[in-house]
């Protein structure tokens, strides 16, 4: 089978995964890096991707966060506007403002994608000995309109892309642990919580007969780079204390202490630990500290805090108190006291963070895409994705009276469940059937089966419920003697 | 998958219900399009409007199974007595009984039509039928080639390119009229249409087929694309060669052979399509239509370029008026102004004039405001100057003062006000002249004076005047201030520029004079005086000298060591019969003109003549 790909463009990094001998795999690039930096520094005859673009000092010319910008309207810009990258203008739509030969040359959100899609189809192709276009699955935010994510596939398609299908980053998130693919039995409720550099998404999801749909969505301009932007704040307070210096607005020194301050995070979110030392940071002054963790802690205990309130409140806004899964994805997920304010605020779900978290997406847009490759269908309509659904719950009362679900709410049609009964008296039995809509029970009445075969103590009921919404149930002994059907069909009003 | 567990109460404690009427509510979900089950759910779908169709399909070719056919009974007796070996020539369908289907027939009629064949002319089957047969295997072996060309879709086309039935003729224009074109082309391009490997063929329609339709009938026959081709008319089999390259020769013959009736095939439609558009009368009618319209746009822009220019020369016209009438009115107004100004001088004069007479009637008979005759004389004059240099206002003032007092005292007193009045006003003014005279007259002699230049200020301004030279920006602020640093006294720049043009009028020999102590004063402060005069001298200094020759036509500076032998070199290379010889000397020389030379060459020869005469002497 052919090697399909899988690929994550975030606000500040990107990642691709490849689907391979039944496996999904994040591939490092030719540094050994698995993911990369979107920022782009265009030169004069190069650009350059990646983290030795972050790295660089070359203000002027370097593209930060060049997703963030899709769609933007002109009173927006500011919320993208990094000090440390190109300009951003509004020029019929918005522009990064970059100098080449002191001549001003403007680049739109999609040229600067596309140059990130080329370098991670290069990492593609170097791994997979490929020639043509890889095909791959891409990941768009929930909240991209349909001209954005034409955007987006027109930017992956002129980085050298074939694109198979666009997805939502939070669906990936969810299909890179197989949530729900194991049988189309399962339902859940998930959250998918992305923490990135730039911006944080909650996500609702439910999971019914294996198939996701999306309720409802938050999406925050708050990310990890605040962290970053306290670390380097801090560093630079203690600095101009202790050597007396004054960095004040400084571009160059700032922008040191911001790539060490993001080291040290790194290394803080899996030690206690961490020195930071930056050479010749001000008039020929190096800077040497340690930091611990708690410290780190101390600093951001407000950020932290904000990002609960956001949490809650997003849930409180859906009413919901019961959730399955909590999917942890984006590089600001890694961040223990995060982790562990999340564990505490669902004792009861199952928090899944075993994959990278800023892996977690493109595996799952990789996983996505042997699926599509395999499909007989792969053309995808719009109206492909409105699926007929039950709008009811069908409860069966037990021997306790205690209503058992046997079709649940907002399942795609059809549905086909099939459930052990026992017996006691095993000559008569009363099925009490329940429904539910929107809340509201009503009994539908009893289904009395009376003189069987003393051999049936135990029964098979299998409930069908047709694309046209007719519910048969069936109902049968195991060696065949005893069979009964009833149906409830909408034709009959 | 383990099964859910329910267990279900049994049925004794309940008296059975009937169930209610319920009717299951569907509601629409918009979902993710990821994971497998939703590509089951999808695909589930797709099949589910795939198999709708398939089931449609397969009953369409049952109802083909089951279709028989007829074979035409005129063909019975073709198959009879042919000769297999001559295969090329038989008529394949004819064999088959399918001669009124031909290449409409599908290939489950050819299929249908050779069974009934051989079941028929099968040898055994004759036999068993009991008819005689002497040539039955020939005729079977006949049937079995039609099907054999028939059957292969490839060898079928080939046959079909070749049909004999078809009709390849094209209708000669000539004798079609506007009448019967339709008639007469609409079978043509009927016929000719089965060639077309686009299976739509759009038809010539009739007088009422709209333009666009025509148009894309047309365009389809001019690039009409034909699959039909004349393999089956190849004079040798290649499978006959002997080898390689008899094959390869024989390959060769035929396909050039097929290229060109490929060729004259085109050919024929070509022809075709092309008398049919020349004929089209909706075309011609088209045609006609977008002439007329052409020459009606010509026309129509015609006439608004002819409106347009009268439009213009109206507008012209127009404003010409009304430019003439405005004048005409400014004019008047100019005039009646100018009127008016007079009549009012006129009225102010006549005022003053009788102002005048009433004052010099009133001093009159004042008796000019005394007795004495020595000071009647002088208020007399006073009247007359008061007459002459009172304005209009103050002499009415002065007149109704005076016609008001009757006293002699009174008005003596009253005029005596008014010429004090005067004569102090005629002081003041005097004074304000004089003393703006002596105004100018103190600035022209300022200026014409040379204050005080002592000679360091003067050599400061000829070193700043060579080292600004003309074009400077501010040159003579600029010069000021250098002179003003380097000299002893204060001067503005207008002062400067004065002496500057006065030093450049003096005489040269005061000139050489400042330049001379210049020098000095240079070698008094620099002790080390560059000891190759010929290289010391700067960039900066020779632009100067540049200078001074485009100002004053001479180089003041002394002649150095190599300055002299270019000189002399110079007067070799150019005899004294040379034309322009002074000019040409004083090109070779750089920063030296013609005059220069001219007196350095006498100077020179002054010496020599000295110096000769001081040897002869000894």
């Amino acid at each position: 089978m052919a090697t399909t790909f899988g690929v994550y463009v975030g606000n500040s990094s990107a990642c691709v995964a490849c689907y391979k001998d039944g496996k999904a795999d994040i591939i490092a690039d030719a540094n050994g890096d698995r993911s990369m930096s979107t920022a782009v520094i265009f030169t004069e005859g190069e650009q350059v991707v990646g983290n030795a673009a972050k790295q660089s000092r070359n203000f002027k010319n370097k593209v930060l966060h060049a997703k963030k910008a899709f769609g933007l309207s002109e009173a927006d810009l500011s919320k993208v506007d990094d000090e440390f990258g190109a300009k951003l203008t509004y020029f019929n739509e918005p522009t990064f403002k970059v100098f080449l030969n002191d001549k001003e040359k403007r680049f739109t959100p999609a040229q600067v994608l596309s140059v990130v899609f080329k370098k991670l189809r290069e990492t593609a192709q170097s791994y997979s000995g490929l020639d043509s276009a890889p095909e791959a699955v891409i990941c768009t935010p929930y909240n991209f309109s349909k001209h954005e994510r034409d955007l987006m596939s027109d930017a992956a398609k002129n980085g050298g892309f074939k694109v198979l299908r666009l997805i939502n980053e939070p669906s990936a998130a969810l299909l890179a642990y197989d949530l729900g693919q194991d049988n189309s039995h399962e339902s859940q409720s998930c959250l998918v919580i992305r923490h990135g550099g730039q911006t944080t998404t909650f996500t609702l999801i439910r999971i019914r007969g294996g198939v996701y749909s999306i309720i409802d969505e938050l999406d925050e301009n708050f990310g990890s780079d605040l962290v970053t932007q306290l670390l380097a704040d801090h560093m630079q307070r203690d600095f101009e204390k202790r050597f007396r210096a004054n960095i004040g607005d400084s571009i160059k020194p700032r922008a040191k202490l911001r790539n060490e301050a993001e080291q040290v995070k790194h290394t803080l979110s899996t030690l206690q630990s961490a020195t930071c030392s930056v050479d010749s940071l001000w008039d020929g002054m190096d800077f040497q500290s340690s930091l611990t963790r708690s410290r780190l802690e101390g600093l951001c205990s407000d950020y932290v805090g904000k990002f609960v309130t956001l949490l809650k409140d997003f849930l409180q806004k859906n009413k919901i108190n019961n959730i399955d899964s909590v999917v942890l994805s984006g590089g600001g997920c890694r961040m223990p006291l995060l982790r562990n304010k999340l564990q505490s605020m669902f004792e009861n779900s199952q928090i899944l963070s075993s994959i990278n978290v800023e892996e977690a997406t493109a595996l799952g847009a990789a996983k996505q895409s042997a699926i599509v490759i395999c499909s007989k269908k792969p053309e995808l309509k719009e109206e492909d994705t409105i699926v007929t659904c039950t709008n009811y719950n069908l409860y069966v009362k037990d021997k306790t009276g205690e209503k058992i679900r046997i079709v649940e709410q907002l399942t795609p049609l059809p549905i086909r469940r099939q459930f052990q009964c026992n017996i006691d008296d095993a000559s008569s039995a009363v099925f009490s059937f329940v429904s539910e809509e929107d809340g509201i029970e009503k009994d539908l009445g009893d289904m009395v089966i009376k003189d069987m075969e003393d051999t049936c103590s135990k029964l098979t009921m299998v409930v069908h419920v047709e694309m046209d919404s007719t519910i048969n149930i069936h109902l049968s002994s195991a060696d065949g003697s005893f069979a009964e059907n009833f149906s409830f069909d909408p034709r009959d009003n | 998958m383990t099964l859910s567990l329910i267990n279900i109460p049994s049925a004794d404690d309940y008296s059975a219900r009937e169930i209610r009427e319920w009717a299951p509510g569907t509601t629409e979900v918009v979902v993710e399009p990821v994971g497998k089950w939703f590509e089951t759910y999808n695909n589930r779908r797709a099949k589910s409007s795939l198999s709708f169709a398939s089931v449609k399909s397969t009953t369409s070719e049952e109802e083909d199974n089951e279709e028989d056919i007829e074979l035409c009974p005129e063909d019975d007796d073709y198959v009879f007595n042919r000769d297999p070996a001559e295969w090329k020539k038989q008529d394949h369908y004819k064999i088959l009984g399918l001669s009124r289907l031909r290449y409409k027939a599908t290939d489950k009629h050819i299929k249908l039509a050779y069974k009934k064949k051989v079941l028929q002319h099968h040898p055994d089957k004759r036999k068993a039928r009991g008819i005689p047969t002497e040539k039955a295997d020939a005729d079977f072996s006949c049937i079995t080639k039609a099907y054999e060309i028939l059957g292969n879709p490839i060898k079928r086309r080939s046959y079909d390119s070749v049909d004999p039935a078809f009709d390849d003729s094209v209708p000669n224009s000539k004798t079609v009229t506007k009448e019967t074109f339709y008639e007469t082309y609409s079978p043509v391009f009927e016929r000719n249409a089965r060639w077309s490997i686009r299976k739509k063929v759009p038809l010539i329609g009739d007088d009422s087929t709209p333009y666009e339709d025509v148009c894309e009938f047309y365009n389809f026959w001019f690039e009409f694309n034909s699959w039909r081709e004349f393999s089956y008319l190849d004079e040798e089999d290649v499978d006959k060669g002997e080898n390689r390259d008899e094959r390869r020769w024989i390959e060769k013959q035929n396909k050039s052979a097929r290229k060109e009736k490929r060729k004259e095939e085109m050919m024929r439609i070509r022809s075709l399509v092309e008398s049919a558009y020349n004929l089209d009368p909706r075309v011609l009618k088209q045609k006609e239509e977008e002439k007329q319209k052409k020459l009606a746009i010509k026309q129509a822009r015609k006439e608004e370029v002819r409106k347009r220019i009268e439009e213009e020369n109206r507008k012209k016209r127009e404003e010409e008026e009304r430019l003439a009438k405005i004048k005409e009115e400014e004019e008047k107004k100019v005039k009646a102004e100018e009127d008016r100004l007079k009549k009012e001088r006129e009225a102010i004069r006549n005022k003053t004039k009788k102002e005048r007479k009433a004052l010099r009637n009133m001093a009159k008979n004042f008796d000019y405001f005394t007795t004495e005759e020595s000071q009647r004389v002088h208020n007399m004059a006073e009247v007359d100057k008061l007459a002459e240099l009172l304005e209009l206002t103050k002499l009415q003032e002065l007149n109704t003062a005076l016609s008001s007092k009757k006293e002699k005292d009174l008005a003596a007193a009253e005029f005596f006000k008014f010429s004090k009045e005067l004569n102090a006003r005629l002081d003041e003014e005097k004074r304000k002249q004089i003393e703006d005279s002596q105004k100018s007259a103190d600035y022209s002699s300022e200026s014409k004076s040379n204050r005080n230049w002592s000679p360091e200020d003067c050599t400061a301004l000829v070193k700043a005047v060579n080292l600004f030279p003309a074009g400077t920006n501010k040159r003579w602020e600029v010069v000021a201030q250098y002179v003003n640093e380097h000299g002893k006294g204060k001067f503005n720049a207008k002062e400067v520029l004065a002496k500057a043009k006065s030093m450049q009028k003096l005489d040269p020999n005061q000139k050489k004079e400042v330049n001379a102590r210049a020098y000095e004063n240079f070698d008094k402060t620099v002790k080390d005086v560059n000891s190759k005069p010929g290289g010391g001298i700067s960039q900066r200094y020779e632009t100067v000298a540049e200078q001074q020759i485009a100002e004053r036509g001479t180089n003041p500076s002394p002649w150095s060591a190599s300055e002299q032998k270019l000189l002399e070199h110079a007067l070799k290379t150019y005899p004294a019969s040379t034309p322009n010889r002074w000019d040409a000397i004083a090109s070779t020389i750089p920063n030296r003109s013609k005059k220069d030379c001219i007196q350095r060459c006498k100077e020179l020869a002054e010496m020599v003549r000295a110096k000769k005469a001081a040897t002869s002497k000894s």
